[in-house]
């Protein structure tokens, strides 16, 4: 347990890290206590206050239907980061579990498995998401469904990676021999030695997928509106950026907190790990 | 290995990526869930438009001849037609495509501009202790970590809206490109000081370099003849990886400054479900990943001929 109980004081003693919490923990108080105590409706139209400036009525001003822009990105909020995490949950299970796979099979489906991979490596995740998306056509579901496809070739490169050298190792011939079965391998042999890598990459993945997904609604193509998460927000904002510019700022500067803060958190974990991801980060 | 090796080895293992995104690119459209003909063109249309437009397809043919017709009809530049504007794909492709690649090519510049200057101070400050300040690697991680759009939101936002410097749509003038191209060459400078300084480090603790700051060669003179050509391999190779992601990011950056390329047009193609105008788009840009990551390969390789394949 000391090995864990310093890594977790290296991590804590970071600067980065520090940051990383404390604006981490600022947008979990906005989107999560945010939304309880601002009570303004987020889908409300006022008609008659289209693009008001920021008021003691509205903080932040309302939009182009004169909905309450505060409410709107507190509320937001509540879509862009769960369908983010789960979107990147999905290909981390996914990729993870392939990677491992294809490491510990071996021979031609790891070969093949690998060559897909590369392929699909070679493009950036947006791409990639934009592909599913093309195919399923745009909702929240297909988008969540393309970032996890999009997020899953660099989860099972890595973990192959990490799984190849455990494949020879005396404790993994060891428990081979001794017939343990291979859920209880994983678990018991596997996954430990392949935790550390694992968590960096998924903390830094999470940054990731909330952008993509969000590219994906402000591009027209994820969440669809009336339903708002930060992306749509943001187009609906930049239509109007000269008249109302708080309506994009809002929720790009929401975004960006969220990202730096998940990044800052995963370079400091990173640190602390003694994991380095700089190539292997999911773009 | 030599170079004509080197090179016929290289485009042997693009050949069998290019065939995944051709079949990916085809099968796009006969993936989609339901009819493919009634998704593009909806669900009450005349039978005879539907069953001309399944022709025109050449979804009633079997699949292998589908693929192969697919695959001629590429190889002699025909992309299909658009079913909205009724446009061949290869026109709009033409017409918006070298748009999208000045806007990357900017971004490009941009990137280097910042993080050649960032990434030689800092490696020369920190000759000495070799260890990255604090500052420097907050900046970088914040600049990398910061996506493209919403940095294009703020730019947009402060120096269009607020000091009206620099315009936020369109393309008229030269200044248009600015703010697009700092949003996406800002976060590329943030990966790219990080290996400027990595690489001139390297370089400054070379045995040569010493000798030759030893027997009282001028620091300048040091730095561009003989540390910045050792440095300048993991620069290329970077752009190489990066190309790819800031193609992609200029596809969105350009919808928030209206930037008349590719970026405004695929989306919309795929919002109003116009597959056989997203299919030809996308089979361009992915090819185009493929081809400027081998060009670039190739062209590395006659910078420091020791690269090999790895």
């Amino acid at each position: 347990m000391t090995t864990r109980s310093s890594a977790a004081r290296r991590f804590l003693s970071q600067r980065l890290t520090q940051v990383g919490l404390v604006l981490l923990l600022i947008v979990a108080v906005v989107t999560i206590v945010g939304p309880l105590v601002y009570g303004a409706s987020p889908t409300r139209t006022h008609p008659m206050d289209t693009y008001a400036g920021p008021s003691a009525t509205y903080p932040l001003g309302t939009d182009n239907l004169g909905r309450d822009i505060l409410a709107r990105v507190l509320h937001a909020g509540v879509l862009s980061i769960p369908a983010g995490l789960l979107a990147v949950g999905l290909g981390a299970v996914a990729g993870s579990l392939l990677g491992i796979a294809s490491g510990f099979i071996g021979r031609t489906f790891d070969t093949v498995v690998m060559r897909v991979v590369d392929v699909l490596l070679s493009f950036p995740t947006l791409l990639t998401a934009i592909v599913v998306v093309a195919i399923l056509g745009p909702s929240v579901t297909s988008a969540v469904l393309a970032v996890s496809i999009a997020a899953l070739p660099s989860y099972a490169r890595v973990m192959r990676g990490s799984v190849l050298p455990l494949r020879s190792a005396a404790f993994i011939q060891a428990a081979r021999v001794s017939n343990t079965s291979l859920p209880r391998m994983l678990r018991v042999h596997v996954l430990p030695n392949v935790a550390d890598v694992l968590v960096v990459l998924l903390v830094i993945g999470m940054g990731n997928g909330i952008v993509v997904l969000s590219a994906l609604s402000f591009l027209g193509i994820g969440v669809q509106p009336p339903e708002a998460d930060w992306g749509v927000m943001l187009t609906e904002g930049v239509r109007a950026i000269y008249t109302a510019p708080v309506a994009a700022l809002a929720p790009a500067l929401m975004l960006m907190l969220t990202v730096l803060g998940i990044n800052f958190v995963g370079e400091g974990l990173g640190a602390a790990l003694r994991v380095d991801v700089s190539g292997r980060r999911p773009r | 290995m030599s170079f004509v090796r080197f090179v016929a080895r290289r485009v042997l293992v693009t050949v069998p990526a290019a065939l995944a995104v051709l079949v990916i690119t085809f099968a796009m459209i006969r993936l989609v869930p339901g009819d493919p003909v009634q998704v593009i063109a909806g669900t009450n249309l005349d039978p005879q438009v539907a069953e001309e437009l399944r022709e025109q397809l050449g979804l009633n043919e079997p699949l292998l001849v589908q693929f192969f017709t697919y695959l001629q009809n590429v190889l002699q530049g025909d992309l299909g037609t658009s079913f909205l504007t009724r446009q061949p794909v290869a026109d709009i492709v033409a017409e918006r495509l070298p748009n999208t690649l000045l806007l990357t090519a900017a971004g490009v510049l941009a990137g280097l501009l910042l993080s050649l200057p960032i990434g030689i101070a800092s490696a020369l400050r920190d000759a000495k202790r070799r260890r990255a300040g604090l500052s420097f690697t907050t900046v970088t991680t914040m600049l990398v970590a910061t996506p493209d759009f919403l940095l294009a939101t703020v730019l947009a936002t402060v120096f269009a809206v607020y000091l009206q410097i620099f315009p936020v749509a369109g393309a008229e003038s030269w200044s248009s490109i600015v703010l697009p191209a700092l949003a996406l060459g800002i976060p590329l400078a943030g990966i790219q000081a990080r290996v400027v300084r990595a690489s001139v480090l390297d370089a400054v603790g070379r045995p040569f370099v010493r000798t030759l700051r030893a027997v009282g060669v001028p620091q300048r003179r040091l730095l561009t003849r003989n540390v910045l050509p050792n440095a300048s391999i993991p620069v290329v190779t970077l752009l190489s990886v990066e190309f790819g992601r800031l193609l992609a990011g200029a596809l969105i950056v350009e919808n928030i400054f209206s930037w008349p390329g590719l970026g405004t047009t695929i989306f919309d193609s795929i919002g109003r479900r116009d597959l056989p105008a997203v299919q030809g788009e996308i089979l361009v840009v992915a090819l185009l990943i493929l081809g400027i990551n081998l060009l670039i390969d190739v062209v590395y390789r006659i910078i420091d001929p020791r690269i090999g394949l790895s």
